[in-house]
């Protein structure tokens, strides 16, 4: 369970070039059901998504996850999460297995648990063929599974992924998707950014649509279709309501 | 904190390097190799060299009226060859013959009257040909000198030792050194200062790769939402740059002693050189190694913190060792002695520390004296070490840091001059323009002072500085498309700023002149400054004096410093610390290491008042009232006075009154300026 109320982020605040990059967000997501953040490059999801994660402290607002609140109980938060950042990246001279490993051990597993659950989310993510060669030989799909592996590792009720299957093949792609997909039958809270319509289309039971830091509109894809305006479908939504906020 | 995720993070670091089989090779291994191979290979050629030079045969020429035995003594000489010439010392600059024997015209004569003659050896001690040619020739020139005074002494019935009333034996024969402490004079401190660049440079690399390259390569984010907290992500990679630091440090450390005292036993001919360490130094120094490294190890991981790629981290390597490079060198500067003050310098404490514990081998009197400066170097450098480790922390909470933004490349349009309201200079270009116009200053000065105005230098000279300066700061905020009124603090003060600065200005002669005297800052002497000031007060009426020696400076350097350097600083750190790093900054600028605890006392005051009004003229006021009473001193007082009267004159009393003024001073603009604690606009620095 993901609570977000007013959620604010000024950066460079009370300078020149202040930047208001994220403007009073709301939304809920709820066990079981995977909630997308829709929105141009520059919109506000990559640092909405950084500050539920920990990384940015929030200017304003209140967040809670899994019933922890973000500003107060940073540490049980992280135990809590699993955070594929937008620009991820693998230790070139660690194995996927090894980076897996080292992730589960920082969360506090150990012994034959970890091995276990190493072992476990390799297989989830069909990423055994390539687990024990160096992440620096691999290409840039098997590297982002080697990235969600350790992600999960620990097996988080919570789920932030940020842009997940951006930049991946379709083969890649479809099976981050059906990962997502896992994840969600499993009772599992998703949080997830993208800029691709068909992806929020296909995935998303609710998605926000954000433009300039703020909600333009929210709900299921039918939902949002009607708040704009009846739209035919979620591109059209898309952007009648950028052009709404334009005019 | 969790010990154990600590020890997560160090053992995952260290894997990652020891996978690195190419830099550990290169940073690790090959200059260990490298020492050997370079330094014995190097030696043995220049002593082949030497050796070929002592067998070559050089040429010389003969001039004047040279006695025959001379001729045949020198023509007897091995190595050397006689040559008939027209012109010798055309010759000898044409390198046709290495050396010119010329005797004084009345050579014969003198030496008959049992005279002593004038022999000249013309040579080139530019040349290695030549200085050899002459030390064959010196040899030569002593058997006939010897001959002659033999056979004087004979004629008169004298012996030897008439001549010769007092013995004094050869160096060789009467140096009490060992050979171990010569051999520690050579190689010690050079390999004293060298374990220092080793350990900067070891400590760097891994540094770089392991958060410069983690955030390059997108891990960075990840790991901080891991539950492992920021002091532990850093104290375990702290650990890793500091292992690897350590053992480049002993590395390089073992294969230079060794090839050090290979080179010593083939350099020592007379068997008089050895360079070795026992293993009581050995583990002394390995003591006060482990904070020396923790020290670098912690400032390089700030640096690889602050930087947003490997690249831009790279960058930094230069000025950590433009900083750490001088203070190692302390220990190959002749007649330095470690004293508990420099001892409790960090990094130069521990280079004169190894150099002395390598000296003091086998002397126990000398070990007793170097042994009780172990503890104050070890905890100054643990000192150093726990705040550089502390900055390293502190860099890494700050979510700015971190995310800075993608790099902002620089370009020359950028120059263009677009006013930007508010911008500010960064604090890059706090430190840059002190040190450019120090620089502009030092070449224009070269270029337009004769050599005789260096000891009375003109009127005009004096204010080439400060236009300097003020050049300076204009470039620097057209350049830099900043904004005028923000960066110098061009704001109208009110009137009790005005009057604290007239405090401030009337009390700080006597209470900086006093304070930095009962404090022990300065020694007695006041040369430089004291003597340029007095002659150009001599030469000059008061309305002169007044404005190039009070009003002038004050406008310059409080533009250059409480505007562009205080404001530049201030945007990055708190307003003490801004204050603080401005006056140390304003101290050092002077150039007079005698005088940098009383110009730094003075900036603090008029740094105060600076960030406190926000407007650059109450420093101003006090700033000239500050050098027109030290002028309006010098020139009633009359010469000689000056030195005397800025820093010893002042008696207690005054000093008080004075330290009562400023005090009351900055009471009053504290009170008064209803600026509150952010007193400077708002900031956006540029680089």
């Amino acid at each position: 369970m993901v609570i977000v109320e007013g959620l604010t982020k000024v950066f460079r605040e009370g300078r020149p070039g202040e930047v208001r990059a994220v403007d009073g967000v709301s939304f809920e997501a709820r066990p079981g059901e995977v909630f997308g953040l829709l929105g141009p490059n520059g919109a506000g999801k990559t640092t909405t998504l950084r500050m539920l994660s920990t990384v940015l402290r929030p200017t304003a607002g209140r967040l809670s996850i899994d019933g922890v609140d973000v500003a107060a109980r940073p540490d049980e938060v992280r135990r809590r999460i699993g955070f594929l950042s937008g620009a991820t990246g693998v230790y070139d001279r660690l194995t996927p297995r090894e980076q897996a490993r080292y992730y589960g051990e920082l969360h506090g597993l150990r012994g034959e648990d970890l091995e276990r659950r190493v072992a476990w989310t390799l297989r989830l993510l069909q990423a055994e063929e390539f687990a024990d060669r160096p992440c620096g030989t691999l290409s840039s799909g098997q590297k982002q599974k080697a990235s969600l592996a350790r992600t999960v590792v620990h097996d988080p009720p919570v789920l932030i992924l940020d842009e997940p299957t951006a930049s991946l093949d379709v083969l890649v792609a479809r099976s981050v998707t059906e990962f997502i997909r896992a994840a969600r039958a499993a009772g599992r809270t998703v949080l997830l950014s993208t800029h691709d319509m068909g992806e929020a289309e296909r995935l998303c039971d609710r998605l926000a649509v954000i433009h300039r830091g703020r909600v333009r509109a929210m709900g299921t894809v039918a939902e949002v279709r009607a708040a704009a305006g009846d739209a035919p479908d979620l591109e059209a939504a898309f952007f009648r309501l950028m052009d709404g906020d334009a005019a | 904190m969790s010990g154990r995720r600590v020890l997560l993070v160090l053992r995952k670091e260290v894997r990652e390097a020891l996978r690195d089989r190419r830099t550990l090779f290169v940073t690790l291994v090959l200059p260990i190799l490298l020492y050997p191979t370079l330094m014995i290979g190097l030696g043995t050629v220049s002593a082949r060299q030497q050796g070929k030079l002592r067998e070559q045969v050089q040429a010389y020429a003969l001039a004047g009226p040279l006695p025959e035995a001379l001729r045949r003594s020198l023509a007897e000489a091995k190595g050397l060859r006689a040559v008939e010439t027209g012109d010798p010392e055309k010759a000898l600059r044409a390198r046709e013959v290495r050396l010119v024997v010329r005797a004084a015209p009345d050579f014969p004569e003198v030496l008959e009257k049992g005279g002593s003659a004038r022999l000249e050896l013309l040579h080139d001690s530019a040349d290695e040909a030549s200085a050899e040619a002459r030390r064959k020739a010196l040899d030569a020139v002593e058997k006939y000198r010897e001959a002659v005074l033999q056979e004087r002494l004979a004629r008169a019935g004298l012996a030897r030792a008439y001549v010769q009333p007092v013995d004094v034996p050869s160096s060789a024969a009467t140096d009490i050194a060992s050979a171990t402490r010569r051999g520690a004079h050579v190689f010690g401190r050079l390999l004293s200062f060298m374990l220092v660049v080793m350990m900067v440079t070891g400590a760097f690399t891994p540094a770089v790769d392991t958060v410069a390259g983690e955030k390059e390569r997108g891990t960075m984010e990840t790991l901080l939402v891991c539950p492992a907290t920021r002091l532990e992500v850093v104290l375990g990679k702290f650990l890793s740059v500091f292992a690897v630091s350590i053992a480049t440090a002993l590395g390089n450390l073992l294969s230079m002693g060794l090839t050090f005292g290979q080179l010593a036993s083939s350099l020592g001919v007379r068997g008089k050189i050895d360079f070795q360490v026992d293993a009581g130094t050995a583990v002394t120094i390995f003591l006060v190694l482990l904070p020396l490294a923790a020290l670098f190890s912690a400032l390089a991981l700030a640096f690889s913190t602050l930087a947003r790629s490997t690249k831009e981290a790279q960058t930094y390597l230069t000025p950590l060792l433009l900083v750490s490079m001088p203070l190692s060198m302390v220990s190959v500067i002749p007649n330095i002695e470690l004293t508990p003050g420099l001892a409790s310098v960090p990094v130069s404490g521990a280079v004169l520390l190894f150099r002395d514990l390598m000296l003091a081998q086998g002397e126990p009197a000398l070990l007793a004296k170097v042994l009780p400066l172990v503890p104050v170097v070890l905890g100054t450098t643990a000192l150093a070490a726990g705040l550089a480790i502390r900055w390293a922390v502190w860099m890494f909470e700050r979510e700015e840091v971190l995310f800075r933004d993608p790099g902002v490349t620089f370009h020359w349009r950028d120059l263009r001059p677009v006013r930007r309201r508010g911008a500010l200079p960064g604090p890059g270009a706090a430190f840059f323009l002190p040190a450019a116009t120090l620089a502009a200053t030092f070449f224009l000065a070269r270029a337009l002072l004769r050599p005789e105005d260096l000891s009375s230098p003109p009127a005009w000279s004096v204010a080439l500085q400060q236009g300097v300066m003020i050049a300076a700061v204009a470039a620097g905020i057209a350049l830099g498309g900043l904004d005028l009124r923000a960066t110098l603090g061009l704001r109208v003060p009110g009137a009790f700023p005005l009057a604290g600065a007239l405090l401030i200005g009337c009390g700080a002669p006597a209470a900086t002149s006093w304070l930095v005297r009962a404090l022990g800052l300065v020694p007695e002497s006041d040369a430089g400054t004291g003597a340029m000031i007095e002659s150009l007060v001599r030469g000059l009426g008061a309305p002169a004096l007044v404005l190039l020696l009070a009003v002038l400076p004050a406008l310059a350097e409080e533009a250059l410093f409480r505007g562009w350097v205080l404001r530049g600083l201030r945007s990055q750190m708190s307003g003490p610390a801004a204050i603080l790093l401005s006056s140390v900054m304003f101290g050092a600028f002077h150039l007079e290491p005698e005088r940098i605890a009383f110009t730094a006392a003075l900036g603090l005051a008029l740094g105060f008042l600076a960030l406190r009004t926000g407007s650059l003229w109450p420093g101003v006021l006090a700033h000239a009232l500050n050098n027109g009473i030290l002028v309006a001193l010098a020139k009633t007082a009359g010469p000689g006075s000056f030195g005397g009267t800025l820093v010893g004159g002042t008696s207690a009393g005054l000093g008080v009154a004075g330290l009562a003024a400023v005090a009351a001073g900055v009471a009053l603009v504290g009170v008064s300026s209803g600026h509150g604690r952010r007193s400077s606009p708002p900031l956006s620095p540029v680089s």
